[in-house]
Parts: structure tokens; C-alpha cells; sequence
């Protein structure tokens, strides 16, 4: 029998790999999440996801989500014309599991609203060593996406955006683990915002930035058992852009299961970063480049968040239900934006999931 | 950044030891977990990229804007 040789790599990937790994289970999770603040903004985000495993090597997976977006903020009220916005989020991939050890996938991703589509495909490869102490995780991700102006799309405007990212999970000793992850992007196209104008002595004009990004980060994070149930984690990032933008980010968590069946997880994450190198709070004559996207200016971030998850049957047994709830307050200082010195929201999820 | 985040990674990895199975029991504890990309943790993700444009590695992948 002749194979042409995509079929043969098939064959070798899916037939003849290593030692099965344990069959995974089906899953499938309702999950729904709020957003609201103190800018007029309010998004509902429900969403559905589903994991099936297709003999023992093979698990397909697929979600559909939607952000109804109500209002618009403060930057771009006076020219986004409509009050509401859905956008629907959809994703499928695949994950073949090459031996007990290692872990090839691929998934698609389709975002949908009136004024801005994206597509892209994520590859990743998970691989553990011999002793199970370190798992070395690679992705590549590519995506393109199609922005305004106008609510259908005309006089549309590209964007492509490449990155590759990579991690390491390390088991330290008999308590701690340690991972590390790198990421690199690069984006190319229009990245300004359709309705965003720029105030410059008296008159209005359209936003400007460069249409090329190129983004470094990197981030570090333990996770130590303090005791049988109880674990403690902290991470620190690092990011930098060609936009001379430079941001710091750490989070505290803490976890504790004080019944088999039951766990909370208590997390603080802040971020503070410059302004990019063209940002400027008021703009006293015309320059080259120009934004009022308050997120290419400096501001400190704090979200403190509180979840609690509710598992059937106890723990060590698989479970067979879960059900989730969580709430945060997301705090926002911005230091040069004159609209609006403090943005303050609130967050909140519920989440089901059910195993077969 | 490099240079600091492979001085971390070379500390952090001369560091272990080897840890046997017996030995794992506190690593498999539930609250050990790690961040699996669940829906919990994907919309984390999405919120921190589109509210406050926090996006550092390991961070969100995601696509489209929902940003208004």
C-alpha cells in the first residue's frame, strides 16, 4: 500500500506512539461571567465548553462564548453609535496524545462582532520528562484580524499578530513547584481605534500608532504546599514593547480546602506600567503619533479576587460535578488621562461542570 | 530581562531534587493544581487583557476586541 507521506506522520501520530496515557474523561462546563464599572461599561459573557475523548489518544474540544457589551466608555462614547455589542467566540481543537508523556494539539478560533473579526490556530506541544518533574510546554499562535471602521466592516483594516510562547514546569522538591514562561509577540497592522479621536489645540483628529508591535515577556511563579491543604502561590511578569511600554505584574494566592469536597482560592494580582513612548495625557500640537487609549498610558492595577468550588464526589475520587463561584474588584489608576482618574469594576463568574 | 529571567531559570533548576513518586503526595493535593486553561481561567485571562491591557507570558491568546 502506498502512503503519501502526510498520511505516514498520521499514521506514526496517532497509531503507533508510545504507552496510552490514562483515558480521559468528557467534560462539558456551563460557565458565566459579569464585568461592570464605573465608566458605563457592563458585559455579560455566558459561554459553553466541551472536551470528548475519541478512543485513548485522541480528545477533540470546542466552545462558544458571547460578550454582550453594553454602552461605551468614556474615550469613545461621544462617537461609538450604538449602546450594545455582542461578539461570538468560537473555538475547536484537537489534542493527540503521542505517548504517556507527550501531548501534540491544534485548535481554531473564529471572534465575530460587527466591527471586528478574528481567526487564528494555536499549535502546542506538552512534553514530561522520564521522572515526571518537568513538563516543557510550546505553543505558536497566529491570527488575523479585520478591524472597522464602520459597524459592517467597510474601509476595513488588517491586523496580523504572531507569537510564540513557551513555558517550564519544574518540581522543586517534595512541596514547591516553580515554572517559568517566556512569550514573545509581533503584531502588524492597524492597532488604533476607529472611534477614538485625539483632541490637538481645539480641533479633533484620528488616533495614530505605529503599525508594527513587537512585544517581549517573561514571568516566574511558585507554588509551595504549606500544608496538606493548604498551598500558597506568587507570581512576577515582566513585559516590554517597541512602544517603549514596560509593565510589572505580581500576584499573591492562597488555596485551602477545608473539606474534601470543598476548596477556596484567594488571589491579589497588580500591575503597574509606563506610558508608551507617543503617549501624551493632552497633545499641544500635531505630532507623527497620537492616542487616547488610556492603555498605552501610565496607570497601576490592583484585582483582588475570591472564588469558592463545590466538588461531587470528594476528593481523591474523580469528580463527577463541579460548581464554581467567584467575585473581584478590579481597580484602575490611571496617572495622565484627564476623563477619568480611577476606574473601579466589578467581577463576578458561576461555572458548572459536569464529567462523564 | 533575558538575562535575569536565565539566571532565575539556571538557579531554579540547580536547585531541585529528584522527588519519587512516594514522595509526591502534597504535589497532588488538589490545591496544587495548576492554572489549567479551564473556562474560570480563560475569562481571568480575558478580562485582564481587555480591561487593563495586562497581557504577560502564558497570558490570554485570545482574539477580537469586546473592548468597548
Amino acid at each position: 500500500m502506498q502512503l503519501k507521506p502526510w498520511r505516514w506522520v498520521l499514521v506514526g501520530v496517532v497509531g503507533c506512539g508510545g504507552p496510552l496515557p490514562p483515558r480521559p474523561r468528557a467534560e462539558v462546563t456551563l460557565h458565566g461571567g459579569h464585568y461592570g464599572d464605573n465608566d458605563h461599561v457592563s458585559v455579560w459573557s455566558p459561554s459553553v465548553r466541551a472536551r470528548v475523548p475519541v478512543g485513548r489518544r485522541v480528545t477533540v474540544s470546542a466552545s462558544y462564548g458571547v460578550d454582550i457589551v453594553s454602552a461605551a466608555s468614556v474615550d469613545i462614547v461621544a462617537s461609538a453609535s450604538r449602546m450594545n455589542e455582542v461578539r461570538h467566540d468560537t473555538t475547536a481543537g484537537a489534542q493527540v496524545a503521542v505517548d504517556d508523556r507527550t501531548t501534540v494539539g491544534v485548535s481554531g478560533r473564529d471572534s465575530r462582532e460587527s466591527d471586528y473579526l478574528s481567526d487564528g490556530v494555536t499549535l502546542t506541544v506538552d512534553r514530561e520528562n522520564a521522572a515526571r518533574t518537568r513538563t516543557l510546554h510550546v505553543e505558536a499562535r497566529g491570527r488575523w484580524d479585520r478591524v472597522g471602521p464602520g459597524w459592517v466592516l467597510q474601509d476595513r483594516a488588517d491586523l496580523g499578530v504572531g507569537t510564540l510562547a513557551a513555558s517550564l514546569t519544574q518540581v522543586l522538591d517534595r512541596l514547591t513547584v516553580l515554572r517559568f514562561a517566556l512569550q514573545a509577540d509581533v503584531l502588524s497592522g492597524y492597532q488604533a481605534s476607529a472611534y477614538r479621536y485625539v483632541p490637538v489645540g481645539g480641533q479633533w483628529f484620528t488616533e495614530q500608532v505605529p503599525e508594527l508591535r513587537v512585544r517581549g515577556s517573561g514571568s516566574a511563579r511558585i507554588q509551595r504546599s504549606l500544608r496538606r491543604n493548604v498551598s500558597l502561590l506568587a507570581e512576577y511578569g515582566l513585559s516590554g514593547d517597541s512602544w517603549g511600554l514596560v509593565a510589572h505584574s505580581g500576584e499573591v494566592g492562597l488555596r485551602w480546602e477545608p473539606a474534601p469536597w470543598a476548596m477556596f482560592d484567594v488571589r491579589a494580582r497588580v500591575m503597574a506600567q509606563n506610558g508608551a513612548s507617543f503617549y501624551q495625557g493632552t497633545y499641544a500640537s500635531l505630532t507623527e503619533y497620537r492616542t487616547r487609549d488610556r492603555m498605552l498610558g501610565p496607570m497601576e492595577a490592583f484585582w483582588p479576587t475570591a472564588s469558592f468550588r463545590f466538588d461531587w464526589p470528594a476528593w481523591p475520587a474523580p469528580p463527577s460535578w463541579e460548581v464554581g463561584v467567584r467575585g473581584g474588584w478590579l481597580h484602575q489608576q490611571l496617572e495622565d488621562y484627564a476623563p477619568l482618574r480611577s476606574r473601579d469594576a466589578g467581577t463576578g463568574e458561576v461555572w458548572v461542570t459536569r464529567w462523564f | 530581562m533575558t538575562r535575569a529571567m536565565g539566571t532565575l531559570l539556571l538557579l531554579g533548576l540547580a536547585g531541585c531534587a529528584t522527588v519519587r513518586p512516594w514522595q509526591r503526595e502534597r504535589l497532588t493535593a488538589r490545591c496544587m493544581a495548576t492554572d489549567e486553561p479551564t473556562s474560570p481561567a480563560m475569562y481571568d485571562a480575558h478580562v485582564r487583557a481587555v480591561r487593563i491591557g495586562d497581557v504577560v507570558a502564558a497570558g490570554a491568546g485570545g482574539g477580537g476586541c469586546g473592548c468597548n
